[in-house]
């Protein structure tokens, strides 16, 4: 048998419904840091996070193991939107008043719910990515979801722009926005690259 | 002479959604477009920051979903 190094998602995740725990272990190593960090820059809590992102993958291995998964070769945008969805039901439960939907009735405005700054948010501001927490958070809302879904939820420009219901181009143009305002806002702070 | 290409085309070539003939064709325009080509190196370095905040699971976390796991496959092989 290869590598579980070298093995392919698909293959991954083929061999694991058989019963190879290693390969789990492989997809997790692959994909924690994207799933976990679309988790993260939505709840902007960390113990929050751990806990739906932990539930992300029980969803997922019981997913894996009932047969159900039919997305071959696209494990990592599948699993970082199953982590999004969950992310999302939980801001609606915390917000149920919020009533703006999507055409699809989903609620926008979860996509870019910035939660309450907790007392851990304080402590871990001094750890490396809180620089751009911090920028990502002073974002136009429209941008800022845009660049959490595009960046941090592998979803396609197409993707975005259907599930945002503005054109591609608009998608994109919210993106190079996104892209230049940080970037602003990194020289105007002098945050080194 | 006025580019064809938007900085649209920028992002979507950095995320490697440009169509095939449409990537040679502007990849073919940056070699000659000096201002073309810093835009995207300026947009590439914001991305690459983007790319470096990227967060980790705890580890304790990646340890209880695996334990979940055997725990699971114990249960259905009893």
């Amino acid at each position: 048998m290869k590598n579980v190094q070298q093995i392919s998602d698909q293959e991954l995740v083929h061999l694991y419904i058989q019963g190879n725990e290693a390969c789990l272990e492989q997809l997790l190593k692959r994909h924690q840091r994207s799933i976990f960090s679309a988790i993260y820059l939505l709840v902007k809590n960390r113990a929050l996070a751990e806990d739906i992102f932990q539930e992300t993958f029980i969803k997922i291995i019981h997913t894996l193991r009932l047969g159900n998964y039919n997305e071959e070769g696209k494990f990592g945008p599948w699993a970082v939107r199953i982590g999004r969805n969950l992310t999302i039901d939980y801001i609606r439960k915390q917000k149920r008043n919020l009533t703006i939907t999507d055409s699809d009735g989903n609620d926008i405005l979860s996509y870019i719910q910035i939660a309450e700054e907790s007392r851990e948010d304080k402590l871990i501001q001094y750890q490396t990515e809180q620089n751009i927490k911090e920028l990502v958070k002073r974002l136009p809302d429209e941008q800022r979801e845009v660049l959490i879904m595009r960046h941090w939820g592998d979803m396609s420009f197409k993707d975005i722009a259907e599930k945002t219901g503005v054109s591609i181009n608009t998608a994109l143009g919210r993106m190079r926005y996104a892209l230049s305002n940080l970037r602003k806002m990194m020289d105007q702070q002098a945050v080194k690259i | 002479m006025p580019s064809k290409f938007t900085t649209n085309h920028l992002i979507a070539l950095l995320y490697n959604e440009l169509e095939p003939t449409a990537k040679s064709n502007l990849l073919e325009e940056l070699s000659l477009n000096d201002d073309l080509q810093q835009q995207l190196n300026d947009y590439a370095e914001t991305i690459s920051f983007l790319d470096e905040s990227e967060l980790d699971a705890n580890p304790t976390s990646i340890q209880l979903i695996m334990e979940y796991s055997a725990k699971l496959k114990e249960l259905e092989h009893v």
